[in-house]
């Protein structure tokens, strides 16, 4: 399967193909494919055989698919960074991937010491100059050469850079292929409205390409306006939604979400955090012809590593809802601390063995070397990768059941709480900080920072918490700041010495219980 | 009708500084998520009895307390 070659048959074929759909605007095939090609044969100018990663900013523009295809022309790992990630947050990714360019389809300014920055307007200007060229294919991306590099948060406080290869991609979607197959008809319309900055935005992006479909997109701004996004949803003849559970859910809470919306609807992928009964019986019921997948994947191991379709059957049993079987030819593994395989019904890690699992953290060995190792199995190497994540196996079907570290999902949106402290602590007027995840039955999630103040006298002063989020909001995005914050004048420690995360989840546990009985 | 949404505010953004600012940005400022948005709705309904659904909304129209306030008497 080469990729980039069948995405640009579909140039040549007749008709006016659309690529991809955006407010009221669109794009076809041919225009997608002729201005990728004239901004790669830029890029081939200016870097040659240099193949250093670019960083493409921005949100749902035309000009980032444009750039995502016109790197992989011209065998460039392309970095994608969505432009709810703040300038500090973008200038950590830009100083760790040391790329010489970046993209920027944003209206901000994002300049950094040598370092290009080419803007949405002067990208267009250089599209329009190289107009009509094809770039050379000796320059396009090779089988073990780096498509993208996804930055996830690190609990260092920096950002880590997943890094997937061409090859890695071609598997996945060889998998996506034979699964739109079996449950899509001839019109395919997906939705593209997963932020960039996550992996499963690959998914909808390439899978849609290479089927030579439209992708309709939905960006932040329409979700903060569902009242014209309704209206937008029902031109959309829409067939494929993939989304974060937390997403739909928003959705499905208004009754105007049903079969009327979208009736052309077939399929549903969720993936991203935990998928509830409920939500998928609210599904079934608004839609009864749609089949419901639930996939589950770390960005480690190339969007999807396991995958299953929803039976009304599994919403009546007593456990929770399986995430499936791993995909053809690749393994799932639950194992102890020492690295043993684990019998089936035993709770351990999850390990990923296969074509999927990634190249690695970007310039970063140590890290890499924790998580990814050649393993011989059967007496063949093999790579594979530690998730962390906890599950177990029941009748041939993996469960998944919670994490081993400060990793958490909230909202889809995958954080490591020491990620939040160590930003937390750069603040001048924090001292310490600890950052739990409070999670009560029926309530929404949400994240809770402990500070100690540098200056104890302002431990009864309001305006301070107000001043920290300020100051934090322009080291992470904006759903990385804690929703309560809580002063202390000390931390409880524990036996170990170390700060006692449990008690202090404990004391937020009361504290929420006063409330509600009006102590 | 006021200090009852308040109330619910304080109770959906788990603090009670809001109190001091009700021109605050909530969703600037990790106070408000799009799943509370959800929640929010139907603590209106059911406490004050004022029934909006999630595509009548837009975000800029209650992104502070006061716009909340001014949004739910609109609608009642």
């Amino acid at each position: 399967m080469d990729i980039i070659k069948i995405i640009d048959n579909y140039k040549n074929l007749s008709g006016y193909k659309i690529a991809q759909i955006y407010k009221d605007k669109m794009i076809s095939y041919s225009e997608l494919i002729s201005k990728s090609d004239a901004l790669a044969c830029y890029l081939i100018e200016k870097f040659g055989r240099d193949k250093t990663p670019i960083v493409i900013y921005g949100h749902k523009e035309f000009e980032m698919i444009i750039s995502f295809l016109a790197c992989m022309k011209s065998g460039h790992p392309y970095i994608p960074v969505d432009d709810s990630q703040p300038y500090e947050r973008v200038k950590s990714i830009v100083q760790n991937s040391k790329t010489k360019l970046i993209i920027n389809n944003s209206k901000l300014s994002y300049s950094f010491d040598e370092v290009i920055e080419i803007k949405k307007e002067e990208l267009n200007k250089i599209i329009h100059n190289y107009e009509g060229i094809i770039p050379d294919e000796s320059y396009h991306l090779k089988d073990n050469d780096t498509i993208y590099i996804i930055y996830t948060s690190g609990s260092t406080g920096i950002p880590k850079g997943v890094e997937i290869s061409l090859s890695n991609l071609k598997y996945f979607l060889k998998w996506c292929i034979k699964l739109y197959d079996k449950y899509l008809s001839e019109d395919k319309i997906f939705l593209n409205q997963i932020s960039y900055s996550f992996d499963v935005s690959v998914m909808n992006i390439f899978s849609a390409l290479i089927l030579g479909k439209t992708l309709f997109t939905v960006d932040n701004e329409m979700l903060s306006n569902y009242r014209k996004l309704f209206y937008y949803f029902k031109e959309s003849n829409l067939s494929t939604w993939i989304s974060t559970p937390s997403t739909i859910e928003i959705f499905l809470n208004d009754e105007n979400f049903n079969e009327k919306l979208f009736s052309k609807l077939e399929l549903v992928i969720l993936a991203g955090e935990p998928l509830t009964k409920q939500c998928v019986e609210n599904i079934y019921n608004r839609f009864p012809n749609v089949k419901v997948i639930n996939g589950y994947g770390p960005t480690e191991a190339t969007i999807l590593s396991t995958y299953i379709e929803i039976t009304k059957e599994m919403l009546n049993k007593e456990e929770s809802l399986p995430i499936g079987n791993p995909l053809e030819d690749s393994k799932i593994l639950i194992k102890d601390d020492n690295g043993d395989i684990l019998e089936e019904g035993k709770k351990g890690e999850i390990c990923i063995q296969g074509k999927n699992v990634g190249k690695g953290y970007y310039l970063n060995e140590t890290a890499t070397k924790e998580v990814f190792v050649e393993e011989y199995i059967d007496s063949e190497k093999s790579r594979s990768y530690k998730t962390g994540d906890i599950g177990f196996i029941k009748n041939g079907i993996i469960y998944y059941c919670g994490r081993k570290d400060f990793q958490i999902k909230l909202n889809g949106n995958r954080i490591e709480l020491e990620d939040i402290e160590s930003n937390l602590k750069k603040i001048t007027l924090i001292k310490n900080a600890v950052v739990v995840l409070y999670k009560v039955r029926n309530e929404n999630q949400y994240l809770c920072a402990f500070v100690m103040l540098e200056d104890i006298n302002r431990i009864n002063d309001k305006k301070v918490i107000l001043e920290i989020k300020k100051e934090l909001k322009e080291y992470v995005p904006n759903y990385m700041i804690p929703k309560k914050i809580v002063l202390k004048d000390s931390f409880p420690i524990n036996i170990n010495g170390k700060i006692d995360r449990k008690l202090l989840l404990q004391e937020l546990e009361n504290k929420c219980k006063d409330v509600k009985y009006g102590k | 009708m006021e200090s009852k949404i308040i109330n619910i505010l304080e109770n959906i953004c788990k603090t009670d500084e809001i109190n001091a600012d009700l021109d605050i940005e909530l969703f600037d400022y990790g106070y408000l998520d799009s799943l509370d948005v959800v929640e929010l709705l139907t603590r209106i309904e059911e406490e004050l009895k004022v029934k909006i659904s999630i595509s009548e909304i837009i975000r800029e129209e209650i992104s502070t307390p006061n716009k909340i306030i001014e949004f739910v008497k609109t609608h009642i």
